[in-house]
């Protein structure tokens, strides 16, 4: 996202402060993707519905608290809807679901992979399993959201370095366990 | 036991499902909501505040005010004691007059 984008971004948030109806704007861009972040990591459409529509109600009702930290706004609506995910596992006191497209998985893999076979997407989803929450929080940020390491150490209330050593020990474990070469920013 | 369960879907999220729940007026009408109920909240909170304010503040100046007419009333019985003292002296001295 350019620094103009971002501008853009921060100018309809001043003018939210005024006049909350402004907000529509980024409520319509971002929608779709805070519901799939949501419903990744819930795989219920009903949830997935309550959780995007409160946080959205969050951000509208904290714009004024709202401050400028060099990320984009939409890495606040991650984070709130972050925060209201895991609330919600809290509240229900049940085990964490995340619901990956094959597409994504598949693209995870071919990255690396020409030879990419159900048995190694099986092997991949077993892998994730054991892995530690935090690590595929940023795994599905840094991969699936294609977000930018400062993005995910705002979103996840972690320093950048916080953010780069995580994914680095991921994806350190992805390569040892699947022995496959993998780039340290998942970029080709 | 695995830490996570995770699920693989073939099926991306389409555009009725994401249609159907986006409701920007309903999001809107929420925040008006919220915002009424925090201030009536917040108005019946400073009102909470200011009547126990005033409920202390009236207790405390009755209070003031009480022991300000004790302390005159016992003054006042005090120079009518003395009065009292004093009245055969200076009717003695009325009498030796």
């Amino acid at each position: 996202m350019s620094p103009e984008e971002i501008r853009q971004e921060y100018e309809i948030i001043e003018r939210t402060r005024r006049d909350p109806a402004a907000f529509g704007p980024l409520y319509e861009k971002y929608f779709d993707r805070i519901f799939n972040f949501i419903y990744t990591q819930t795989d219920d459409e009903e949830i997935t519905a309550d959780l995007c529509s409160q946080t959205f109600l969050i951000a509208l009702d904290n714009v004024v608290k709202f401050e400028f930290r060099g990320v984009p706004v939409s890495a606040w609506f991650y984070k709130i809807a972050s925060n209201e995910i895991n609330k919600h596992y809290r509240k229900a006191k049940r085990q964490k679901v995340y619901s990956l497209e094959e597409v994504r998985l598949r693209e995870l893999l071919s990255r690396e992979e020409a030879g990419y076979t159900d048995e190694m997407l099986a092997r991949l989803v077993n892998f994730m399993r054991d892995l530690p929450n935090e690590m595929l929080e940023v795994l599905q940020l840094r991969f699936f959201e294609n977000k930018e390491f400062r993005e995910i150490a705002f979103i996840l209330d972690i320093s950048e370095s916080g953010a780069k050593m995580r994914t680095y020990r991921a994806l350190d474990q992805l390569r040892k366990s699947f022995n496959v070469k993998i780039k340290y920013d998942g970029k080709e | 036991m695995a830490r996570n369960d995770i699920k693989v879907r073939r099926k991306l999220i389409d555009d009725t499902t994401l249609q159907r729940h986006r409701n920007y007026a309903l999001l809107l009408q929420q925040h008006e909501r919220k915002k009424r109920s925090q201030r009536a909240r917040r108005f019946f909170l400073y009102s909470l505040v200011v009547a126990v304010i005033v409920v202390l503040l009236l207790a405390l100046v009755s209070y003031v005010l009480i022991r300000l007419e004790r302390q005159r009333e016992m003054k006042k019985s005090g120079s009518t004691h003395t009065v009292h003292a004093m009245l055969p002296n200076t009717n003695k001295s009325f009498v030796n007059l």
